[in-house]
């Protein structure tokens, strides 16, 4: 039987229950404060979590569990560091979050427009998405997508997460550029991954199956496929979509600049 | 024949085109827009003569009865449809796709595609993090760069051929993304995307 959690806490649209100490969730909240720079406190009188997290004392070591039935039945460990904690929420708010659907996608906005980039891991959104704010971006994400009931991309600008040969390198986004407050409109999506000597080369891509790639980056697709074929549809019917391998990222991030300072928006 | 959409199917519309989840079978399917004709019309009341003329109608024709029976023959094959029909009426999809080279191409008919890919896992999504995970602090001495000022027009060529018409046969499946897979083999993607302007 699931304990109820010590406190709930509603951010970006995701209710989260918590029984972690004061430290941690102090903590957790603070590598939130991008996207919930108060993250709203529920009463457990007002909702039950459908996630919870909590810590445990396993082999003489704290370790933090997450209790989500909508990933696995039972309980699963998901690490002993709060990085590795923060890592696994992102993906719960995204799976749980009622007011946005979240698409694994890079996204900045050029002139007014959003800029989306769906891809899985290791497809190169941050590299992509890290040139691309350099360049003059805004940056909006460099994993999720948040799609709103409006048809916006709304920001989910948490620090760049890029590889590195021995792991991975966090990089404020205020560092190297523009941060996005509100959402924008969608004006391109772009389906590409890295490959190695390819050039970007667009091509622009039916609108349904245009959607279909959307859908297939959509984080709700299973749980809530009528929420995400509605966003993937809604976002592919209000923005021009193209595809193209792409290898030099300097290459493609002019290409795609020029797309977007060239396409006519379908309305 | 009596052509009739599945139950429970969840339907969006994108421009002429439509996205479609299948609940039963956790998969979703591209439709392009002659493909989407046919599935519109299959509700039990509307015959193939009746579809071709639909294609006729919105710009496909003339169309021939085979693009009728290879659009069937797509939805069946992704489960959107329940197909009933005399055994002695319906060709295989090699044979229809053999007669529809030649005619098409002198038709200029786009061929109806269905794409399907099943839904990604809720317990599959995500990225797992490296083991080893750097500080997190910001990069130090970076300066935000500029918007580039000096843009060259990029010339687009839109995989969609409104104006032509597969010449042979479709043997390949059009480049589609990671996890896509097509139900069917056409050359090209033939769904016309007039709302796509490209200056």
């Amino acid at each position: 039987m699931r304990r109820p959690p010590t406190v709930i806490r509603s951010i970006a649209g995701a209710t989260i229950g918590f029984d972690i100490s004061d430290e941690h969730l102090a903590a957790v909240e603070a590598a939130f404060s991008f996207v919930a720079p108060t993250p709203e406190v529920v009463a457990p009188s007002d909702a039950t979590p459908a996630i919870v997290y909590r810590h445990e004392w396993f082999r003489d070591a704290m370790r933090f569990l997450r209790d989500d039935p909508l990933r696995t039945e039972e309980p699963t460990p998901v690490g002993t560091t709060l990085d590795l904690l923060v890592d696994d929420l992102q993906l719960s708010i995204a799976l749980h979050a009622r007011d946005t659907v979240f698409v694994h996608a890079g996204a900045v906005v050029w002139n007014g427009r959003a800029i989306v980039l769906p891809g899985r891991s290791r497809a190169g959104k941050s590299t992509l998405v890290d040139a691309l704010v350099r360049a003059g971006a805004t940056y909006l994400s460099d994993e999720y997508a948040r799609l709103t009931p409006d048809g916006q991309v709304a920001p989910f600008a948490r620090p760049l997460h890029l590889r590195t040969v021995d792991g991975r390198r966090l990089v404020e986004p205020t560092s190297i550029g523009v941060v996005a407050a509100e959402p924008a409109e969608p004006g391109l999506v772009v389906l590409t991954r890295y490959e190695a000597d390819a050039r970007f080369a667009p091509e622009v891509v039916a609108p349904a199956r245009a959607a279909l790639a959307v859908f297939d980056n959509t984080v709700v697709a299973e749980v809530a496929p009528e929420a995400a074929t509605e966003a993937a549809a809604r976002l592919v019917g209000r923005a021009v979509c193209v595809r193209s391998p792409r290898g030099d990222v300097a290459d493609t991030v002019r290409a795609i600049l020029d797309l977007a300072e060239t396409i006519e928006v379908p309305v | 024949m009596a052509a009739t959409r599945r139950e429970g199917l969840i339907v969006q519309e994108v421009h002429d085109e439509v996205l479609v989840f299948h609940p039963e079978r956790n998969e979703a399917s591209a439709l392009n827009q002659s493909a989407a004709i046919v599935f519109e019309l299959c509700d039990g009341e509307h015959d193939v003569d009746e579809m071709r003329a639909a294609l006729d109608d919105a710009g496909f024709g003339p169309a021939s009865v085979d693009a009728v029976w290879l659009a069937l023959d797509e939805l069946a094959a992704a489960d959107l449809i329940d197909l009933t029909i005399p055994p002695v009426e319906h060709m295989g999809r090699r044979e229809l796709l053999k007669n529809l080279g030649v005619g098409a191409a002198a038709a200029a008919i786009a061929l109806p595609v269905v794409e399907t890919i099943g839904a990604p896992s809720a317990s599959a999504q995500g990225s797992r993090p490296s083991t080893t995970v750097a500080p997190t602090t910001a990069a130090t001495t970076i300066v935000p760069t500029t918007a580039a000022t000096t843009i060259v027009p990029t010339t687009l060529a839109p995989t969609s051929a409104p104006t032509t018409a597969p010449t042979a046969a479709p043997t390949t499946v059009p480049t589609p993304f990671p996890t896509v897979t097509p139900t069917t083999a056409p050359t090209t993607a033939p769904t016309p995307s007039p709302t796509f302007v490209v200056l």
